[in-house]
């Protein structure tokens, strides 16, 4: 019975590794390992802060006016009523009136024409095409067309035709231009 | 001498209480030994306790930081950051894109013969910024034709500069159509902006163009103005060479 006492005793420690030490520890690797990554977190977490007050000093650094304005140079939505009001501005400081106005296809992306393309294109910029004449001389075109060009919202010209044989009675011509503008998605 | 007495000094028994007390020895070690590793078993099991306590809690810490940094990012402006670098990100691939045509009116009317007339235009933007260029026009001789051909071919912006449907109008006139390309670069606007205002003035006027050594006209015939005809270089068109 005596020599048995040395066996009971190994029998314990061999089972309390193998019942508890053992299982217990390899769950307390798995353990570590969330905990490394909850560290890493946090790390990153603090160089994300930094960066974050870095841009936003450089945010800050914008004037409210600079912003306005480049919110008009790319707006978040194509207000289709406001652009033919812009465009209808600047031909008014011509003192030119739209004629044939036609709103083109709006697409999804900032160069493709069909508008069967919207949702699928993943391009951040969508754009509108806007067609319209104008009626006027060579030079007053000109400026109507130079003023279009740097106009803050960005217009692209996709089109121009005319015809200046009627100009030689009339002295002007009818102007056709198709624009395309864009907006951020 | 007894002779059956034999002296010996080797026992005739053996020695059974040493062997007994060897086995005791060893019984003894082998009980240290298993107290020794139950006792290491007991300290590793609370070790390994104590470590998986530290962990959790420690990932519990970890997670309550976690929350408060990232309630403290403020996704409002994080988001309007991001809003604000596509935008302006956005805006300058656009604008690297964006097209002045105007300045094509300038280079077409230091390219055009002055007995030569266009009388229709037409431009369209390919997909790859290059514009396509259609025109019809008059001119005095074929020889004018010919050499309004020469003057358009021999200017390296222009590509594919065909002349067709060439024939005698009821006016005695020679018509004719052109079609060509003109590359991206030189309709780009940021190309063209240090001299936008060369190009075409706020007023309206077209001002002096590039330099030429023929005559020429601007296109559109008699509705463009004698003022705005091509006849310096002092503010030479970024079209031409």
């Amino acid at each position: 019975m005596r020599a048995l006492i040395p066996l009971i005793i190994l029998a314990a420690a061999i089972g309390l590794f193998v019942m508890y030490t053992n299982p217990t520890f390899q769950a307390s690797k798995s353990l570590a390992t969330q905990a490394a990554s909850y560290n890493d977190a946090l790390s990153k977490a603090q160089q994300l802060r930094a960066m974050r007050d870095s841009l936003l000093s450089k945010r800050n650094t914008f004037s409210n006016e600079d912003v306005t304005k480049l919110e008009h140079v790319l707006p978040d939505n194509i207000d289709t009523i406001r652009l033919i009001i812009d465009i209808n501005n600047i031909a008014s400081k011509h003192n030119l009136s739209l004629g044939n106005l036609q709103l083109g296809s709006i697409s999804d992306s900032r160069s493709t024409q069909s508008s069967a393309a919207v949702g699928s294109s993943g391009d951040p910029i969508g754009s509108v095409q806007i067609g319209f004449t104008v009626s006027t001389d060579y030079d007053t075109f000109l400026a109507f067309l130079h003023d279009l060009e740097h106009s803050l919202r960005i217009i692209d010209v996709d089109k121009i035709s005319f015809d200046s044989s009627t100009s030689q009675t009339t002295g002007s011509s009818t102007y056709t231009l198709d624009l395309r503008t864009y907006w951020l998605h | 001498m007894d002779p059956q007495v034999q002296a010996s000094f080797i026992p005739k028994k053996s020695f059974d209480t040493g062997t007994a007390r060897g086995e005791g020895a060893f019984g003894s070690l082998f009980l240290l030994i298993a107290i020794f590793l139950l006792l290491a078993s007991v300290a590793a099991a609370g070790g390994v306790y104590a470590y998986q306590r530290y962990l959790a809690n420690s990932i519990v810490q970890q997670s309550d930081s976690l929350q408060k940094a990232e309630a403290a990012f403020d996704p409002g402006a994080i988001q309007d950051l991001s809003r604000m670098d596509s935008r302006i990100n956005n805006a300058l691939t656009l604008l690297q894109g964006h097209v002045a045509p105007s300045a094509l009116f300038t280079f077409l009317s230091t390219q055009t013969l002055q007995s030569v007339q266009f009388t229709s235009f037409s431009y369209e933007l390919q997909t790859n910024g290059s514009a396509k260029i259609s025109l019809n026009g008059l001119a005095d001789s074929f020889s004018a034709v010919a050499l309004q051909s020469d003057q358009l071919n021999a200017n390296k912006l222009l590509k594919g500069v065909v002349f067709s449907n060439i024939r005698v109008d009821t006016n005695g006139k020679i018509a004719f159509s052109v079609e060509m390309s003109l590359g991206s670069a030189s309709l780009n606007y940021a190309n063209n902006i240090g001299s936008a205002t060369g190009a075409v003035s706020k007023t309206g006027t077209t001002q002096t163009p590039a330099s030429t050594t023929q005559q020429e006209q601007p296109m559109a015939g008699s509705s463009v103005p004698a003022s705005s005809a091509p006849a310096s270089t002092t503010a030479p068109s970024p079209l031409t060479h």
